[in-house]
């Protein structure tokens, strides 16, 4: 499943592959981001995430494939379109001897910004008074936010960054919520590689879902998850509930809710739903169109289905 | 080009790795010329230690000392770029790879550089000491062969530190780097003697290594035709070349080293 964007695009790619010595990290990935859009690549450790987005930064070269930054720039070989992107991979990547403006004097050195942008930089994720403290005296969470203000640095049309919630409290997280979604208000393309369906889903508009370096969807999270995909019911017989519902052949998701079950369908038809679990003997007294969460959807489209219905929460 | 020398600036006017080994190799030098001083200060004349004859010492005590010194400086300064993954971010942020490999070798430069002029420093410094001894201070400043010999040396750093870039970028860590780097010219001292005792093609060969071009340039003899001559005449297997040949040679392999280190960068995933 993908889908494309209206929006004059800002990254591009066409078949991209990955493949280390036997291991296909990334298996034709077709995607297109368009200008001033918020996207998360979606997937469990070691699904390809980072390695998609190194190809796209321009540090891990493709097998085969072709990404087009900005429109005009072949993004592996040509470096300048990088000078318009804010970005990070992993783990921070600074000089721990540096103090954080000490390290942020690379960055604009290298992407030719005015040292004033420094200050602007540190002072917008609340580490001026930190400034000209070594790196390496930070905590994770600085680390972080000075990652952020290495990215935002520039100004740039596109950020893009790996994992940014990692390591963060919840006030941190609160905190890069925020950067990220003035990042998306401000208009400039978010792309974000995560783990966490549930920071995705408050943070993104967009996301592509990956698994084993294969994009199974990227769209919009509205189009993925629409209304009626998932019912909650209620029977009377509320303890076989859960094992009927999750032999209903179009079921996706099974988890338990209060006295009743969440149950993902992937037809959307729930008149159908209701005479099966008529059919099964239970007698239904409360059915109701649920939206299913995207950690739902996401497990559904993952493989857990392949196996069994999986509960979830 | 003013970028990318800003750019090395500013990690290296905080980094131990830099000032520290300039440091060491500095004070290391003047305490090897200390003994020869202290003698010639207690009996002028009799022993060495004056200059500018002292320079042929000095110069040549400093190549050899830069072998592991300056090798490690330039393998810590390429190499922690990939541990800590900068090389990564600095490509990241916009740089090209031939732009960074070109920001690390101009760095080198600026570290051989400060090597260089440290030792020019110190012995101009003994030139001041002695000339407080001496009647005529004018005459003691240099002669010549010297100012080819400081040029001999800038040639033989240069050599050092390029290889020093090569190992830092190719291999996985500064440590490793290191160890590998001084291993790497180590083994050809005695690969250099047995090659040149062994005759033949390796014998012919001999003069060519890199470690030969790092001996020659250190030897006195090599910069003056007459010498050169009476040296090998008194011993034909010794790889030593004229200090042009040797310069030529050891620009040669500078360049060589930093295309290897190109190579390693330019098809590997950062």
């Amino acid at each position: 499943m993908t889908r494309g964007s209206a929006l004059a695009a800002v990254v591009e790619t066409v078949d991209l592959t990955k493949r280390f010595r036997d291991h296909l990290a990334v298996d034709r990935v077709t995607l297109r981001i368009g200008q001033g859009e918020s996207w998360a690549i979606l997937g469990p450790n070691g699904s390809g995430k980072t390695t998609l987005l190194g190809m796209l930064l321009g540090v891990i070269r493709p097998t085969s494939g072709r990404i087009q930054l900005f429109g005009e720039y072949d993004g592996v070989r040509d470096h300048r379109a990088r000078l318009r992107i804010g970005a990070t991979l992993e783990t921070p990547n600074y000089y721990p001897y540096l103090s954080g403006y000490d390290n942020l004097q690379i960055t604009s050195t290298i992407k030719r910004v005015p040292k004033s942008a420094i200050s602007r930089a540190l002072e917008t994720v609340g580490l001026s008074n930190r400034a000209r403290d070594p790196v390496k005296a930070y905590s994770l969470g600085m680390k972080q936010r000075l990652v952020i203000a290495g990215a935002l640095l520039s100004q740039p049309e596109l950020v893009i960054l790996d994992e940014p919630l990692n390591g963060l409290d919840p006030e941190g997280m609160y905190e890069m919520r925020e950067v990220l979604r003035r990042v998306h208000a401000e208009g400039r393309a978010l792309l974000i590689a995560s783990h966490l369906i549930h920071e995705v889903e408050r943070t993104c508009t967009h996301v592509a879902l990956i698994r084993a370096g294969r994009v199974l969807y990227s769209g919009t999270i509205d189009e993925l998850i629409p209304i009626g995909s998932a019912v909650f019911v209620r029977a009377l017989d509320s303890e076989n509930l859960l094992q009927r519902a999750a032999g209903y052949p179009a079921c996706t998701t099974v988890r338990a809710e209060g006295d009743g079950a969440v149950i993902g369908i992937a037809d959307g038809d729930i008149a159908s739903l209701n005479r099966w679990l008529v059919a099964q003997g239970l007698d239904v007294i409360q059915l109701e169109p649920r939206r299913p969460t995207l950690e739902e959807v996401y497990l559904s489209l993952t493989g857990a289905r392949e196996q069994a219905p999986v509960a979830v929460g | 080009m003013v970028r990318l020398i800003l750019l090395e600036w500013i990690k290296m006017r905080k980094r131990a790795a830099f000032w520290v080994p300039l440091g060491a190799f500095a004070v290391l030098l003047g305490l090897a010329e200390a003994p020869a001083y202290y003698r010639h200060l207690r009996q002028p004349g009799i022993h060495g230690g004056r200059m500018p004859g002292e320079w042929t010492t000095l110069l040549s005590n400093a190549s050899f000392l830069a072998l592991f010194v300056l090798l490690s400086a330039t393998v810590i300064l390429t190499g922690s770029e990939r541990g800590w993954r900068t090389q990564r971010q600095h490509v990241i942020d916009g740089l090209s790879r031939a732009e960074y490999l070109g920001a690390k070798t101009l760095g080198a430069l600026m570290t051989t550089i400060a090597f260089w002029a440290s030792v020019i420093v110190l012995g101009f410094g003994l030139v001041l000491l002695d000339a407080n001894l001496a009647a005529d201070a004018s005459a003691l400043i240099a002669e010549p062969l010297h100012f080819r010999m400081m040029a001999g040396l800038f040639l033989i750093l240069v050599l050092i530190s390029s290889f020093g870039v090569m190992f830092g970028e190719i291999s996985g860590s500064a440590a490793a780097g290191i160890v590998v780097a001084i291993f790497f010219f180590l083994i050809q001292l005695p690969t250099v003697v047995m090659m040149s005792l062994s005759g033949g093609v390796g014998g012919a060969l001999t003069p060519y290594l890199p470690i030969s071009a790092v001996l020659s340039l250190r030897d006195a003899a090599a910069y003056d035709p007459a010498a050169f001559a009476a040296s090998l005449e008194r011993d034909p297997t010794q790889a030593l070349l004229p200090w042009t040949h040797a310069g030529a040679l050891a620009l040669l392999y500078s360049a060589g080293a930093l295309a290897a280190a190109w190579l390693s960068l330019r098809w590997r995933d950062l």
